[in-house]
Parts: C-alpha cells; sequence; structure tokens
C-alpha cells in the first residue's frame, strides 16, 4: 500500500509541501489543542449523557486503547496479529479469576494484568515471530483460538462456556461517572505512553522494518528483537483494554480470546487510518457507536459491517484519517497556491511522516 | 482392537472430511496467493443447502442433493471471486484478510436470513446409514462413504495438479505469471476456474458431513480454523501436506480425546505449534520471502 | 605508498555452471575514487554484492583494513564500515526523507531500542544537515516513495553517509538520470564522499564520470579484470577500446 509514484493527485496531497504553513507555531499547536477539547468533550459527554448511553461511550473508550495498541503492531510494525484478543482476554480474565479464586484483589489485578499480558506476549512473539507475513498472521490467529479452547474447557479454573460474572470491580467503580473517568484517565495514560513510543528512536526504527526489512537487517539492527519488543508492549496495553472490559462489563468470558475478537481491533485500525497515529481511536469510536445504533433497528450489523470494510479496504486503505488529511491537504493546498512564499519553516521540525 | 478400529475409522473419516476442505484453501493459495477467510462460509452453506435439498425425504435425492449443493456454492464462489477476491490478488496479507473476513461476515448474516439460527440435521439413506462388524468392532458404512470421497477427491487433484496442463498453469501461475501469459493463458480466467473450485471443494465437504453432524450457524467460523491448521501444517499450497495434516489433526484429536478429555480440543494446536517450531513454513510449504 | 584499504583476490563466484565473477583481483587506495567498468553483463554488481556480503563467493578472498570480511553477513560487514548503495533504489516508501537518514544515525548510534530519550530529534537534526549536502534539504518532510528516481537516489547516498562508512560502494549511482542529475550527483560523491575522506568504489557506465572523476580504474569483461590502472593508462588499453568501441555501448549509462 505504498504511495504509487505516478499517482500524481494522490502523491502531491500525501506529501508535505515544504511550502505549505504546516510547522508554524500556530499550526504545531493546534494539534495538542485538539486533543485538550477532545479530552474535555468527552468528559463531560461522559457526564451528561443518559447512564446508557454513558457506558457505551466508556466502553468504546477502552476499545479505543485496544485499537491503538494492536495498530502499534499493524500500523507502525507491519505487523498483522490476529491474536490480540488473546491479551484482551488475559487481561479481563485475571481480574475476573482473581475475583473468583480470592486471589488477587481488584488494584493488585488491574497491576498484575499488564505485565501477565507482557509475559504470555514475550512466549508467543518468540514462537509466531518465528515465521512471516501471512504465517505469522495465520499462527496468531490460531493461538488466539487455542486460547479461547483453552478457556473454554478448563471450566473448573475459568468457568467455562459461560465465563465468569459477578461483582468484581470495587463499589466505588459501579458508580456510571466514576467508572468512565476511571476508564478514561486509564485510556489516556496509555495512549499517552504508545505515542511516546512511537516517537522514539525505537518507533522510527520500527516503522523503517516495516517499510523495508532488510534494509534496516542490513544496518545491523536486530529486527527480530524489534518486532518482539513492539509485541511485547502492544500486549501490555491490550491486556490494560481487557483489565478496562471487566470495568464495564463485570464480565468475562471465552470470546474475548476467539479470532474474531482478535479481528475486532483490527477492522478500528482499518476504519479509522492505521498510518495514522490516532486513526485506531477514531475506527473504534465509529465501529462502537455503529454497531450500538444499528443493532437497535436491524439485525444486519455483520452485513454493515462486512461492506464498510470491503469498501475501506478495496478504495481507502489508509482509512477515514488518511481521507480526513487527503481532505485537508487539498483545502492547504488550494489556499497556498494564492498564498506568497513568505515564510520558509524549520526543517528539522517538520521531519516526520506518517502518524500523525 | 475393537476400540482400535473404531477409533481409526472416525479418525480417517473425520481427517478426510478435513482434507477435502482444506484442499479447497490450499488449491486457492497455491494459484493465488489468496487466504480465503470465507471458505467456511462456502463450507457452511454446503451443509445448510443440503438441509434445505434433501429436506425430510430419504433416498436417491440424498446423493443429488450433494452434487446441487456442491454447484450452487460454485456458483456462489464464482460471484464472491469476481466481486471481492479479484481485487485483492497481488494485494498485502492484511487486505486479503480483511477482505475475506468482511466477506465471511457478509455471507454469515446472509446464511442467517435464509436458514435461520437453528440447528438441522441430515439423514443418510438407508443403504449407508447402518454399520458393519470387522474384528469386533461395529463400524458406520457411511464413514467409508467419506473416506472415499476424500479418496477420489485426493487421486483427482493429484492426476490433475501433477499430470495435465491445466495443472501446470495452476503452478506456474504464481511463480511464472508472465510467462503464462505471453503463452495465451487468461490469467484472470484461471483464477477463477480455481477458486470456483475450491469453493466447491469446501462445499462437497460441508454436504457429505451433514448426516454426522447439526448444521448450525457458526460452523464456518469453526472449520475456517481448524482448515487453516491443516494447511498451515501441511505448508501453504501444498496438496500432500494438507492430507498429511488433515490426518495429522485427525489423530491429535483422537488421541486428545482418549487421552486427556479436558484437553482435547487443543492437542491440535499443540500439533500446529510443534510442526512450526521446527518447520516455519510447514511440512511441504517454502519460505516467504 | 600508502597500504591499500580494501583488497579483492581471486575472487570467483558461480550460478550454477556459469561463471559470472572469474578471478579477480584489485586493490583499493585508501580516500580514492575507485572504478570498475565493464560492459552490461561483466559481473560489477555481482562483485560487488560479493564484496559487501549479500551473496556467498564461491572463493577468494576479501580483506578490509587488514582483516578478512568474505563470507561475513551483510550488517556485519557495514559495521566494520564497508556500506553499500545499490543499483535499484530501495527507499523506504512511507518514512519522510528526514527519517530514512535518522533511521541510519539511530542504527549507527545503537539506540534503537530507545523508547525514552528525545534522541530521536537529535537524530532528525542531524540528518538535516546530512541532506543540506545532499542537496535534499527542501525535501526533508517529503515522503521518501514519492521522490523522483534522481532524489531517490541521492536519498540513498545521504542515508549511506549518515552511517559513517570507511568505503562506501557506489553501484551504477547515476542509473537513469537525467545528463544535469548525473553532473550533481559526480560533483556529490567528489564533495561530499571523497572531501569526508571516504573511499569510494563505484560501478558505472557513463565514461564522461568514470574519467572525470576517478583515480583508478578497474575493467571488467565476462567476469574478469582485463585491464587496471590510471584512467590514462586505461583509456588508452587496446582490448578495453575494442570491447567498447565493440558494444557501441562507451555511454548507454541507462539502468540494466
Ligand atoms: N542470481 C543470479 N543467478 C544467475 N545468474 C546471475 C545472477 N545474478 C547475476 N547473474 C548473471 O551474472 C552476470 C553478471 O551480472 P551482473 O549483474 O553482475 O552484471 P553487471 O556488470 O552489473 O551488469 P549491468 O551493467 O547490466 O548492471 C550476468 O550474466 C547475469 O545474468
Ligand atoms: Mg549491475
Amino acid at each position: 500500500m505504498a504511495l504509487s509514484m505516478n499517482d500524481q493527485p494522490r502523491a502531491a496531497l500525501t506529501t508535505t509541501d515544504h511550502t505549505a504553513p504546516r510547522a508554524t507555531p500556530a499550526r504545531r499547536a493546534l494539534r495538542p489543542m485538539a486533543i485538550v477539547v477532545g479530552l474535555i468533550v468527552l468528559v463531560v459527554l461522559g457526564m451528561t449523557l443518559s447512564p446508557s448511553n454513558a457506558l457505551e461511550l466508556q466502553y468504546a473508550t477502552s476499545l479505543a486503547l485496544f485499537a491503538v495498541a494492536t495498530n502499534l503492531m499493524l500500523g507502525f510494525g507491519g505487523l498483522v496479529s490476529f491474536g490480540q484478543g488473546v491479551f484482551y482476554g488475559v487481561g479481563a480474565y485475571t481480574v475476573a479469576l482473581g475475583w473468583m479464586h480470592h486471589s488477587l484483589s481488584f488494584g493488585e489485578a488491574m497491576v498484575v494484568a499488564p505485565f501477565l499480558g507482557a509475559a504470555i506476549a514475550v512466549v508467543l512473539g518468540a514462537l509466531a515471530l518465528r515465521t512471516r507475513r501471512l504465517y505469522f498472521a495465520l499462527l496468531t490467529l490460531t493461538l488466539s483460538q487455542l486460547a479461547y479452547v483453552i478457556a473454554e474447557n478448563q471450566a473448573n479454573f475459568t468457568g467455562g462456556t459461560n465465563g465468569v460474572f459477578g461483582s468484581m470491580v470495587p463499589t466505588w467503580l459501579l458508580d456510571p461517572r466514576n467508572s468512565f473517568l476511571f476508564t478514561l484517565a486509564l485510556v489516556a495514560v496509555s495512549i499517552a505512553i504508545l505515542w511516546k513510543v512511537t516517537r522514539s528512536p525505537f518507533g522510527l526504527v520500527l516503522r523503517a522494518i516495516r517499510d523495508n526489512r532488510s534494509r534496516v537487517e542490513a544496518l545491523g539492527v536486530n529486527v527480530f528483537a524489534h518486532e518482539l519488543a513492539a509485541f511485547v508492549v502492544s500486549g501490555f496495553f491490550c491486556s490494560v483494554a481487557g483489565t478496562l472490559f471487566v470495568v464495564y462489563s463485570q464480565s468475562s468470558y471465552p470470546e474475548l480470546l476467539n479470532w474474531t475478537s482478535s479481528g475486532v481491533p483490527i477492522f478500528m485500525a482499518v476504519i479509522g487510518g492505521m498510518y495514522s497515529f490516532l486513526g485506531p481511536v477514531l475506527g473504534a469510536f465509529v465501529y462502537e457507536f455503529a454497531n450500538h445504533f444499528l443493532i437497535q433497528y436491524t439485525q444486519d450489523w455483520q452485513l454493515v459491517l462486512g461492506v464498510v470494510l470491503l469498501v475501506i479496504v478495496l478504495l481507502r486503505p489508509d482509512g477515514l484519517a488518511g481521507a480526513g488529511s487527503a481532505v485537508a491537504a487539498r483545502v492547504r493546498h488550494l489556499r497556498t497556491v494564492r498564498a506568497t512564499h513568505d515564510e520558509r519553516p524549520g526543517v528539522a521540525e517538520t521531519g516526520e511522516g506518517d502518524a500523525s | 482392537m475393537a476400540q482400535f478400529l473404531t477409533e481409526a475409522m472416525g479418525t480417517l473419516s473425520d481427517a478426510g472430511s478435513l482434507f477435502v476442505v482444506a484442499a479447497g484453501l490450499t488449491l486457492v493459495f497455491g494459484a493465488m496467493r489468496v487466504i480465503n477467510l470465507a471458505h467456511g462460509s462456502f463450507y457452511m452453506y454446503g451443509a445448510f443447502l443440503m438441509t434445505t435439498f434433501v429436506g425430510t425425504s430419504s433416498g436417491l435425492r440424498f446423493w443429488w442433493s450433494i452434487l446441487l449443493a456442491a454447484l450452487v456454492v460454485g456458483a456462489l464462489g464464482l460471484v464472491v471471486q469476481l466481486g471481492v477476491v479479484r481485487f485483492v490478488v497481488g494485494k498485502e496479507p492484511l487486505t486479503q484478510l480483511v477482505a475475506t473476513f468482511a466477506v465471511f461476515y457478509i455471507l454469515a448474516d446472509i446464511g442467517l436470513h435464509i436458514w435461520g439460527d437453528g440447528a438441522r440435521t441430515v439423514m443418510a439413506p438407508l443403504a449407508v446409514s447402518s454399520s458393519f462388524t470387522l474384528a469386533g468392532a461395529y463400524l458406520p458404512v457411511y464413514d467409508l462413504v467419506i473416506i472415499g470421497c476424500a479418496v477420489l477427491v485426493g487421486l483427482a487433484l493429484w492426476l490433475v495438479l501433477g499430470h495435465t496442463s491445466l495443472g501446470w498453469m495452476i503452478r506456474a501461475a504464481v511463480d511464472d505469471p508472465e510467462i503464462l501469459q505471453s503463452g495465451g493463458v487468461n490469467l484472470r480466467r484461471l483464477h477463477l476456474g480455481v477458486f470456483t473450485a475450491g469453493a466447491l471443494l469446501a462445499a462437497l465437504a460441508g454436504a457429505i458431513v451433514t448426516p454426522q453432524i447439526s448444521v448450525a450457524p457458526g460452523m464456518d467460523q469453526s472449520i475456517i480454523v481448524t482448515s487453516l491448521l491443516v494447511v498451515v501444517i501441511g505448508g501453504l499450497g501444498s496438496v500432500v501436506g494438507t492430507a498429511l495434516a488433515a490426518l495429522i489433526i485427525g489423530i491429535a484429536d483422537t488421541v486428545g480425546t482418549l487421552v486427556a478429555p479436558n484437553w482435547a480440543a487443543t492437542f491440535m494446536y499443540f500439533a500446529v505449534i510443534l510442526v512450526l517450531v521446527v518447520r516455519p513454513w510447514g511440512l511441504f510449504g517454502t519460505p516467504e520471502r | 605508498m600508502s597500504q591499500p584499504l580494501l583488497v579483492v583476490e581471486g575472487l570467483v563466484r558461480d550460478f550454477g555452471s556459469f561463471r559470472a565473477v572469474d578471478h579477480v583481483d584489485f586493490e583499493v587506495l585508501p580516500g580514492t575514487i575507485h572504478a570498475v567498468i565493464g560492459p552490461n553483463g561483466a559481473g560489477k554488481s555481482t562483485l560487488f554484492k560479493l564484496i559487501t556480503g549479500s551473496l556467498k563467493p564461491t572463493s577468494g578472498h576479501v580483506t578490509l583494513s587488514g582483516e578478512s570480511i568474505e563470507g561475513k553477513r551483510a550488517h556485519a560487514v557495514a559495521r566494520r564500515g564497508l556500506v553499500q548503495v545499490f543499483q535499484l533504489s530501495s527507499v523506504y516508501s512511507r518514512l519522510t526523507v528526514a527519517e530514512s537518514v535518522a533511521a541510519s544515525i539511530v542504527s549507527r548510534r545503537r539506540r534503537t531500542l530507545d523508547v525514552v530519550t528525545n534522541f530521536h530529534r537529535t537524530a532528525l537534526r542531524e540528518a538535516t544537515a546530512i541532506l543540506d549536502q545532499v542537496g535534499l534539504a527542501e525535501r526533508a518532510s517529503t515522503i521518501a516513495g514519492t521522490l523522483s528516481h534522481g532524489e531517490q537516489r541521492a536519498l540513498e547516498i545521504a542515508m549511506a553517509l549518515a552511517i559513517e562508512p570507511t568505503v562506501l560502494m557506489l553501484d551504477e549511482p547515476t542509473a537513469g538520470m537525467s545528463p544535469a542529475e548525473t553532473r550533481a550527483t559526480a560533483d556529490l560523491i567528489v564533495s561530499e564522499v571523497r572531501g569526508r575522506g571516504i573511499t569510494v568504489v563505484l560501478s558505472e557506465h557513463d565514461m564522461d564520470v568514470v574519467f572525470g572523476i576517478s583515480d583508478h580504474v578497474t575493467v571488467l569483461h565476462q567476469g574478469q579484470v582485463i585491464a587496471d590502472g590510471t584512467p590514462e593508462a586505461v583509456r588508452s588499453h587496446d582490448q578495453v577500446m575494442a570491447i567498447y568501441l565493440g558494444h557501441g555501448a562507451a555511454k548507454d549509462g541507462g539502468a540494466s
């Protein structure tokens, strides 16, 4: 899905023209401001919406973390893992089983879960990353299904097909507002850390591996170690998202782990735009709210989802974020055509590609 | 001995139907380098169409229904290839997987509209629903039907792929498409034919197993996973590998049930992991770039 | 006379029964520009790959600063300071130009697993300085995959410079370039590459470039060295003249 070179209009749009006033201080301040405004809007919505809609917003927020964490592999590492449901499920089950077996308090489980997810990611990643591309996708898919089968069959430990449900979160979290704020805070912090990871030298090398693996290998970089690191970080935060599922539903069940669940964060990333850092957040909200509202009117959610995915993957593989920035770039382009080139921005500060 | 025969027969019959589904999947991959996640949907449609066509009747109609179900799903495969899959040939794995996953969702939804969400069953004709005794074991005749069918499919694939010019073209479709096209072969038509054949095989397997299972929504989702296990063990694109892998999966499942019923369902996954640790590209596969 | 930096002795590579490189010997002196020329299919690219470790030699020796490097993997050779720019460019398709160079800097400094510091910024700034030298500063924030062919070749050189090599192997650096781009690239090699004290080994079809900038020329034909010496000596070599006139290819300069 590289940009094709003879696709002139597209190329011109996705390219950051150095004459475009992108790096002016005002414009650079715009993004953090947009994020702050977005957070405030979310908080206000969470406090004022009807309880059922607020709960839905809370769920979508936690899914946004699931999608962003998965996209660290997908959009940044070029690794298609159909097994992230494993880590999501590990997060949820750690809280649920800790409660059921009286072995972990909620607080302890919230801390243990991500590290457990990361530890499992080390093992599964070391195994799955022996393979590449399609084989990697299929192997992670089967690992996801294996986790599902284990959760379903080890009924004594996991509660079996029905899963675990009950009052496994502290009472203060049963209040919808507290629960929403707790989720939002955890998601915001996690996403901020993931942002930092993608903006680091590691994130840069990860994207370089995605674009041209053998070239990075020739630089003397241990590509496997970097892919494994991405897998582990992703597993860590997918598990955090999984714990938030319990906060949302007070339950955990085997279907969280299977291959169709593992597909969900991929769909969100694809819909929102996997080459942009916040694209998957957009994808998560669109996906979850479409699901929530469509289910009230029609039984054909699967049909709608299928058609939407087809349209996006065939026509707009960079998702909604890609479509949005193309429009924005066109507007900016038209404006700068008229404006004079009176300003030359600092080059180093603009030297960043995808993932904005 | 009797128990061994019973288990062996059951294993062979399971492996047989699994081979037929997975052969369709691997055939398509071999010619087009596409893994079709909607392949299990063709299997489910084959089974459901079978329930529709057979209805409550018994006798000869059963056999005609198998053929008809396979043909109808073959036509469906044609539509899916023309409408979706041909656009993703040669694209990134992600694009292919998401596109065929989307088809999986769409077909699942349509299937629910046609057949509802209840389970259905089909009776095999009396002639093949009895048992016979061998060395003290009661063995279902219908197992022989499935095994025979799998052997026929295996032989046919072996003959066509290994000993005809069509087989040569299918194998060359991935490695030297330019040579093929310069030789006047219409690659798109070849893809269309292969994809239709793949769908047909999935439906054939789905139709033929109906007397032994309960036909219900969700079978698309589970069979695709098992078929993926098979083709991944066997090596993507290899029919021989698929046959061997179907046996391995069948045996893993049977042994699992006997040894540790609680863990039975996981045995086939561990078989996959074991094989891939030793050979990351499957038994008969070739490494990807 | 100074010690040779790179020594190639009896290098052979067979593809099946076909011998692409046939007992090649030559020496490269530090700080020079050493050209390897020869008609299409002479074995230049193969020879380069043997030296850089992306192909294994059938037999023979390669020594870099007295240390044997034949048979070593490409990244091990790169760490010892010998870096190749490929004939077919393969830039990072979705990174920006500055990021592409920064990736080289980050890996040279072994900071690739760093997720904490702001080294990313430092690397980008350093990258911009290098881009300035190869004339790509204006394109720093362009997506590398959308650059023109000539610009991609310049970016390739920038990425190689960022590794701070001692020997830079350039396989047809001007392939497919316009005459203006070719001249700019030749200037770049002289001023920015050799100017930094980097030793250059290049293969080239454009004879103006070869005789204009190189200190030493090795002529390859059907895998064998048929002439080796100063540009003047090689230019007046009978067999070389015959081969080039015979092929009429002295200035085809096209990508092959
Ligand atoms: N991987 C390979 N397998 C078989 N033959 C090869 C391989 N690589 C190169 N050759 C052959 O070796 C010979 C030398 O090729 P090489 O690419 O080294 O030539 P070159 O001098 O770089 O030519 P050009 O000027 O066209 O780039 C050619 O005849 C080529 O066909
Ligand atoms: Mg060459």
